[in-house]
This record gives C-alpha cells, structure tokens and sequence, in this order.
C-alpha cells in the first residue's frame, strides 16, 4: 500500500481502521525499501496521531541506557521508529495524517482478566497556558487507546490512570503562600474540569484507580479539597520519578500512607515530547509547513502487564498534534 | 540433592546388571508423565532459592574452626519444627522455611517454606526470608557452632582435628586419604553413591585444580601433605599411580565436591514451552553468573588458581571408566563420554524459531534406542536428544525395595537418572501427574555468597532476567561449544574482572527483515529470520530445521557473539548498543508499577550486581584471597593454616552478623 494509495482509500470514504481493528495486514512490510514517500514532502497536515510499535520488541525499551534517571529516549526511539517504518501506510483523511505501526496493534491474546492496564496522559499545553487541560484531548486519547487494544467503549478498562500535568515536577521544598495560593488558582481553573471527567470514568468502572504524577504533600492536598468539593474521587495513586523515589519527604511518605496513595515509580521525563523533539523527528520525513504546525498535545503511554507472571506484554505511545 | 528414598542399596556389582532395567521403565515414567502433563498450564510465576550452609564447631581453645558432624540433629530438630508449623498458622510465619540433608554430615540446606510469586513486592520476601532461615538454623546449634554460607571450606581434608568429632580418615566408601566416610551423609544413598562412582570409574575419583603460586611456593609443588596408606588398591592411586599431579592441590573424594555449598534458583515455568526457552536462554548465563559470584579459592588448605567450584564438584563425582574417558579403546563400554554427569549442559531443547540447529554444535552422545522410544511416542526431536542424552549414565544407586514399581504412579526410576546429570541448568517435569506443580527449570551455576544481602542480591537478580528475557523476548543463543569454552575461563583467578566471554551481540529480536532493531549494529543479512510473534513462537510445537538427531552442518553464526567483558554484559555497552542485563532489567522494571519501597529496595541489589561485575567491590573469592594474603600468619606459600582459617570463618561470621565494615566487598550496603 503506497500513500497514494491510501489517499484514494480516504477519498472512497474508507476510514483507517475497521471494526476496531487495523486493517493493513499483507501491506508489504516485508522486504520494502525504505523510501520516502513523495507525496508527503507536498501535503500539508494540521493534526497528526501516531501510534508506536509494541516498544517491547522492537528493542526500543531494551536498548535504553537507563539507569535512575529520568528520561524521554524510549519515546523519542519509539516515534522515531514508527516514523521509519509505517509512514507509507499511514492514513490520511483530509488534513488529518494518521501513523501507525501495524506490527503490534490488535486485541490482547488472551482473556482480558489477565492482563493489567496502565495509562499516563501526558498532557503537553505549552508553558504558562490559561486553558484548562482538554477533557477533548482525554476523549480522544482514550479512544485511541481503544484503537490500540482494538477494545471498544463499551468493554475498555484502564486498571491503572495517571494524570500527567504539564511542567510538574516533584519538588520537596515546602510551598510558601502565595505558591499554594497559585496552585489552588490552577487546580480550580485548569486541571478540575478533567479531573471531574476522570472521576466519573473512575466511578463508572472504566478506569480502576485514579492517580497524578509529581505531586508534594501539599498539592496532594489541595488536589484533594477540589475534589471532594465537587463530589469528585480523590487521588488514589502518586508518581515520583526514580531520582527522588529513594529520599522523599517523610511527610509525604506519611501522608500517602494515612490517605491510602499508592507511592508509585517512574522514568519518565518531567517534558516529555517538547515541541522542537517531535518538529526535528517529524522534519526528514513531512513538509516544513507541517512541522511548524504539528505542535503536540498529549501523550499517551500505555502498558500491559500480566502480573501473576511478572511479564510485560505490550509498551506502546499514542502521540497526537495539531494546531487546533 | 534431588530424590532421598529409603531402602537397601544395592553395591555397583549388582546395580549395573540393573540399570537397563532402570533406564527403561525410567522412559516409560517419563512417557506416562509426559503424556499427562505436556499440556499443563499454570497462570503464575512461582519460584525459590536453595541455600547451602556449613555448620562450623569453634574449638576456642585452640583456635580452630571445624566442621561440625551432628547435623542430623539439627535437621530433627528444624524438622519438628517444620512439623509444628504446618500444624499452628501462628507459628506458620515464625517458620516458613523447609530444611533437607544434604551430601556432608556437616551440611544443611534451607529453601522458603513457600515459593515466592512473580510481583515485584515479593521479591523483599527474598533477603528477609533467608535471614530467618539463617536465625532458624542458629537456634538449633550449640553455642560454639555458626551456620556459614562458604562455597568450599578451606581446610576440608586437611590433616589434624578438623571435624567435630575427630574422625580417622580412610574409611571403606569413599577410601579417601583425605576425608573419612564419617563426612558423609549417613543416609544410606550417599555412601552408597560415593561407592558405587569410585566402583564404577574403577579408581578413586581424582580431582586436581591448578595451586596458586606465591613468591614462597615450591616450584614445582609437589604436596608433602598426601598420606600413604597401604589398605586398599586405591591408595596406589595418588602417587605411585599419578592421579596427584604437580603444580596442583589434589582431592580424591566426592565430599570434596558435593560438600560444596551453592546458591541455586528454580522457577516454575507456565507451560513446557515456557519452561524449554528460560533453560535455553539462561544457558549462556551459566558461566557468567558463576565468575560473577566466584567465592571458591580455597582447597584443603591451599590457594589455588581458581576462583570457583564447579570443575572441582565435575571431578568430583566423575563416574566415567577410562575407556568412556578416551584413555582406552572401547571394550566394554558403549559410548565415549566428553564430559561428567556433573557439567554444563550439552543442548538447547527449544523449540522457538531462534533456536537454529547451528547453536547445538557439540556432538551429543545420546541412546539411540531411548531416542528412537521417544520419538515413536511423539517427543520432538530436541527433547528426546535430552532425555536419551542423561539416560547415557547408569544409575548410582538403586534401593532393593524400590526396582519394580508401578510406572504408572512413580518417577523413581526417571528421577535416579534425571537427579544424578548435575548440570548448569535443570529442566524438570512436574513432580507426579497429580501434582499442582508444573514444569520446572532451575539455574545451578551461582556460587553461595558470604551475606543473606548477597545471596537474595543474586537470586533477586536471576529471576529478574527471567522476567525480562520473555518480557522482551531476547535471544542469547550462541553455539553450546562457546558457552562451554566460557565454562573453562569463568573459573580462572579473577576471570570476572580479567577475562573475557563470548556473548551474544544483537540479543533483540529482529522485528523486520535485514533491518536492525532502533540504534544497534546487525548481523550479516543472511542471517537474520523475522520473528514470530510470540503468541505462534513459544506454542509451537515442531523444530522446523532439524532431522533425526545428526548434527546439522548449518550456517556460519561466528559474526553473531564477540568476546565481551562481564562489566559489558551485566553493566552494557553503551558505544555498541548493547544494553547489558541490568540494562534490560531496569528498562524492565521501569515499566511496571512498582512501589517506591520496593524500587529502592531491589535498587540495591542491583547496586551490588553493578559494582561486583565492574570491579567497585570483589567476588567473596578475591576478598578471601586478599584476606589470606595479608593474614600475619601467612608465608607466601599458598598454604592457608588452621589460624588463618578460624580467624576468616570468625571473620565471615562478623561480616554477616554486621559486627564489622568490609566495604571492599559490600561498598555501603547494611547486610
């Protein structure tokens, strides 16, 4: 299947995916040469949704250099990968691109029961942005993730969901005044709206436990007032990154203890996909005016684990951009 | 020590006219088992470690430290114990160990009362459980006796009192000059075991390692310690004979092996499938883990020149005649034998797509009668070179009572010869066909490090790489010859941080053709095959690439390993894309939801794998060395006193306790 191709596919109306399924099987992956498509130096896109492969075996995961450090290589490896080798089967629908690695998307292999899911939103609204993080960008990253999992609305089921705000990063230092004042503001105006959107999918069984990345004591806390004054669940599980899980504050520590938080590890890098990563790994591949335009809005990270085994079956990242 | 029935041994004379016997309804238990249970499928990691200790008598007075003879005891004791748990859940936690004789008289093994699963969490059971077992043991000894983990005792065999109670050497089983069979297990098998070995080989069994030699050690050494006796035919052996060779500590008995502690792990696997890919793929680990946890440069008062067990246990217990040996035309027996029972293993028994015939490039001397038994009841090409290969050797030891049996019910006769090929690595069937166990592998390369830290670092870190190595689905085949000839250098002075092994260099499958995976360098297009997706992979059920079982002459496969240093495997190598297996199991863990606790708890034992394979802290076997050598009482000639022993076991006994700092070994780490 060339771009070509794919573009009279849309024209014909077909959509990218059917019946939840990726539908490009036999689309010559074997045995392609790696050129460019043509047509893509010319087009101009304003949204862009990526899907990396399974990170777990294409050797993206196992070939990072970690050790506890925070760090973004696995996605930026990852985008990178899917950029090289599923860009010809990508799906375009008007402005819109979407690309994916066809070699890992797909229901789970076995019975849902046994499997665990875990979802990080990684929201990516630029610095200092008045906006209230999207409840929009959380439908469609959630909707993704069904595309990815080919479940449906009806039967997904998020074991574990972290809400990544943009720019937080775990600080221990005690908030003075106005920064509590300053964070109370930001709750109330840029992070409730979705986190009473969680709490109702967090209600309904859709997601299992509900939990935020980075936070003190404090904005824990406060985190929690907002919700409990809106009726919304209070959050369930905490973050910290691996360069600081070893030192906390006992307050925290404490704290987490008493509210019954779940004190949980990460790797991940405090500014995921910042916008000149995805601009210089989009570069080589899409029109300079799509680059400038492709401004990311979420991440989605995603992993499936069967822990009674202890193993991992799936890893992958949904990335979504645009200039909406 | 694998299966302890009770009974009348029978001597080797009458044994041999039996093992036909043995051997064929041993296949047709293995078959009744197989057909029962090849289609098992558990829904969970389980596993547990084993740990050896030697009980070691202080004699104050006199300042020795010597091996104390009334484990049995002990284990009555410990026995009872175990009884009273099982009875009272209260005491249940207080307990939760289970304890089994093992070959020395002064030797006890402890396991954890339950096997460990597969969450991150439990792994913190690991350090915690083993310090109860090593309190449990405590309780039970006088007050002048201590439970140590030490790989080989340094004065085994040594002439003076050195076991408590004194016991002569030179008894009528093992007929060493050396030990005396009062060492042994009383339980008839061992004995009856170090009999019949000595019987079978027709001469003592004799194991020479290579002395170290100090600026005062005679060259060339000639040991003036080896006592002459003139009551057995085989007392010719040591010296008239030449089984005592210059330049090296020589050993004329299996205690010398088998009364050796290690530190071995086994996982229940989810199905056959499962369990034939983790014994293949850590295989290769073998040597690596064994020079990483080197702790063995002490024999019967002597340094020597190597650093670990294994060669020493091989010997040991090499049953093997001269004419299996190669030493004699074959006359009498049917195979040449390159190797031991006790040794690396001799096949890969996947049936993964990765698994190419190449890889088994070792001629595998196999029954081909066995063989054919198998095959004609459907066992796959690779597994019944497996079988039929172990069921090479004769059983050891057959009780009067146990020869007929209903091979329905029993695997007596499978496990005398399955527990008597002591290799690298294990694959076990399910116990019985009823039994909730499944299929089983376990990893017996690890050398027991002094601290219960070390010991769970080590275990902690192995079933980790299981986890991760069908997380990512790796690939470490190289050709069994290469992990062989590492076998060889693992057990060099220092191998770990000197010398270097064949390892594999592209341990990630190749998700598209003739690409390689994100950022490394890639084999020669020829060779690199698309992966199955692990769903068909591992349920696959047919070997596509190899016939009969002749040695399939294949590709080239020499561009896919090189020569790495263990720091490059365990730590990685950054410049060739090569992630290392700590790289592998912190990107492993990273992924999980693990608890910050349990992160920084398992960080640890990460730690102290890091800085043993980088050189930051010793192996326990160069620590030992440099303890020696700085002793007061220490001549520069290898030779490693009573004084100089006592003060090391006092000395390992405060390390574990936490009485002393010894931060060249364990850094900052709190044991």
């Amino acid at each position: 299947m060339t771009a070509v191709q794919a573009t009279d596919d849309i024209h014909n109306g077909q959509h990218y995916f059917t019946n939840g399924k990726a539908n490009y099987h036999g689309n010559g992956t074997q045995n392609r040469d790696r050129v460019l498509p043509a047509a893509f130096s010319k087009d101009v896109f304003s949204h862009l949704t990526l899907f990396t492969g399974n990170t777990m075996v294409t050797g993206t995961t196992g070939l990072l250099n970690t050790s506890l450090k925070k760090s973004n290589q696995e996605l930026v490896s990852a985008i990178d990968h899917a950029l090289s080798w599923s860009l010809e089967s990508a799906q375009i629908h008007g402005r819109a691109i979407t690309i994916a690695d066809s070699s890992t998307l797909g229901p789970l292999e076995e019975d849902r029961s046994k499997y665990e899911i875990t979802v990080k939103l990684f929201f990516l609204s630029p610095h200092g942005s008045s906006e209230p993080l999207s409840v929009d960008h959380l439908h469609n990253a959630i909707q993704h993730l069904e595309t990815a999992l080919a479940a449906t609305s009806t039967n997904i089921k998020i074991d574990h969901f972290i809400l990544a705000i943009p720019n937080q990063t775990f600080d221990e230092n005690e908030l003075d005044s106005s920064e509590i004042e300053h964070f109370t503001e930001d709750v109330q105006s840029l992070y409730l709206p979705i986190w009473k959107r969680l709490s109702e999918l967090r209600q309904t069984g859709k997601i299992g436990r509900l939990g935020v990345s980075e936070f003190s004591k404090q904005q824990l806390e406060i985190l929690k007032a907002a919700a409990v004054q809106v009726e919304a669940v209070v959050p369930e599980i905490n973050q910290v990154n691996l360069e600081d899980c070893c030192v906390l504050p006992k307050g925290l520590i404490e704290y987490a203890k008493a509210e019954g938080i779940e004190l949980l590890t990460h790797g991940d890098s405090s500014d995921i996909l910042p916008k000149s990563t995805l601009a210089s790994l989009l570069q080589p591949h899409l029109a300079a005016t799509s680059v400038s335009l492709l401004e990311p809005n979420f991440v989605l990270k995603y992993s499936v684990l069967i822990s009674s085994r202890g193993l991992i079956s799936r890893k992958g990242y949904i990335v979504d951009a645009g200039s909406e | 020590m694998g299966l302890l029935s009770l009974g009348t041994p029978m001597h080797w004379d009458e044994a041999k006219k039996y093992a036909d016997h043995v051997r064929t309804h041993g296949i047709i238990q293995f078959l009744n088992l197989w057909e029962a249970t090849k289609d098992s499928q558990k829904d969970c990691l389980l596993w547990g470690d084993e740990i050896e200790y030697m009980v070691v008598s202080y004699d104050e007075e006199n300042k020795k430290a010597k091996l104390s003879l009334r484990v049995w005891e002990i284990l009555q004791e410990l026995a009872k114990e175990e009884e009273e748990a099982a009875k009272d859940p209260a005491k249940k936690l207080l307990v939760n160990s289970s304890w089994h004789p093992e070959y020395g008289r002064y030797m006890l093994e402890g396991t954890p009362g339950e096997p460990y699963m597969g969450l991150p969490r439990d792994l913190l059971e690991v350090e915690r459980n083993m310090k109860l077992r090593r309190e449990l043991a405590y309780k039970f000894m006088k007050p002048n006796e201590v439970p140590i983990t030490l790989t080989s005792y340094p004065r085994l065999g040594c002439a003076g009192e050195g076991l408590e109670p004194h016991h002569d050497p030179h008894g009528p089983a093992a007929r060493s000059l050396f030990v005396p069979d009062d060492i042994i297990n009383a339980h008839a098998r061992f004995p009856t075991l170090t009999a019949n070995i000595r019987r079978r080989r027709g001469a003592k069994v004799a194991i020479n390692m290579p002395i170290f030699h100090d600026k005062n050690t005679p060259k060339p050494f000639i040991d003036p310690t080896i006592p002459t006796y003139n009551d057995y035919p085989e007392d010719k052996n040591a010296i008239e004979e030449g089984a005592a060779l210059p330049d090296h500590i020589y050993m004329d008995a299996m205690a010398f092996g088998m009364g050796c502690c290690c530190l071995q792990i086994t996982f229940q696997a989810v199905n056959v499938e499962e369990a034939r890919k983790i014994y293949d793929q850590m295989a290769p680990l073998g040597p690596i883990m064994l020079a990483l946890t080197a702790a063995a440069p002490i024999y019967r008062g002597y340094l020597s020149d190597v650093d670990c067990r294994w060669n020493v246990i091989a010997q040991s217990v090499d049953d093997r005649t001269e004419e299996e040996r190669g030493l004699k035309p074959l006359k009498n027996n049917k195979y040449r034998i390159p190797k031991s029972r006790y040794d690396s293993i001799d096949s890969y028994i996947s049936n993964d797509p990765s698994n190419k015939p190449e890889y088994n490039d070792i001629p595998l001397v196999f029954d081909e009668d066995i063989y054919k038994k198998l095959s004609d009841n459907g066992i796959d090409n690779l597994l019944a070179r497996h079988i039929s290969h172990l069921f090479i050797r004769d059983p050891l030891v057959i009780f009067h009572e146990l020869l007929n049996v209903d091979d329905n019910e029993s695997t007596d006769h499978f496990e005398n010869l399955q527990s008597t090929n002591w290799q690298t690595m294990r694959f076990k069937p399910p116990p019985s066909k009823t039994s909730p166990i499944g299929w089983r592998v376990e990893f017996r390369s690890m050398e027991i490090q002094l601290t219960d830290f070390e010991n769970a670092a080590f275990a902690i870190f192995i079933v980790l790489v299981t986890r991760a190595v069908l997380s990512f689905n790796t690939n470490f085949y190289i050709p069994i010859s290469k992990v062989d000839e590492n076998m060889k250098v693992a057990h060099h002075r220092n191998a770990v941080l000197d010398e270097k092994f064949y390892f594999r260099k592209q341990i990630f499958p190749q998700s598209r053709p003739g690409t390689p995976a994100a950022g490394t360098p890639f084999g020669s297009p020829k060779l690199s095959h698309a992966t199955l997706p692990r769903s068909t992979a591992t349920h696959s059920n047919t070997h596509s690439n190899t016939s009969g079982a002749s040695l399939a002459p294949g590709l080239d496969r020499s561009d896919e390993y090189e020569l790495m240093t263990i720091n490059e495997i365990i730590n990685g190598a950054p410049s060739k894309g090569f992630p290392g297996l700590l790289g592998l199991v912190n990107n492993y863990l990273n992924t999980l939801n693990i608890d910050i606790e349990t992160r920084c708890e398992i960080s640890k034992y990460l730690e102290l794998i890091k800085k043993r394979a980088n050189g930051t802290l010793m192996t326990a076997a160069s620590w030992m060395r440099q303890f020696v050598q700085n002793h007061p009482d220490y001549k520069q000639d290898s030779v490693v006193s009573d004084k100089i022993n006592y003060d090391l076991v006092k000395m390992v006994e405060k390390i574990n306790k936490g009485e002393v700092q010894v931060p060249e070994l364990l850094g900052t780490f709190s044991v």
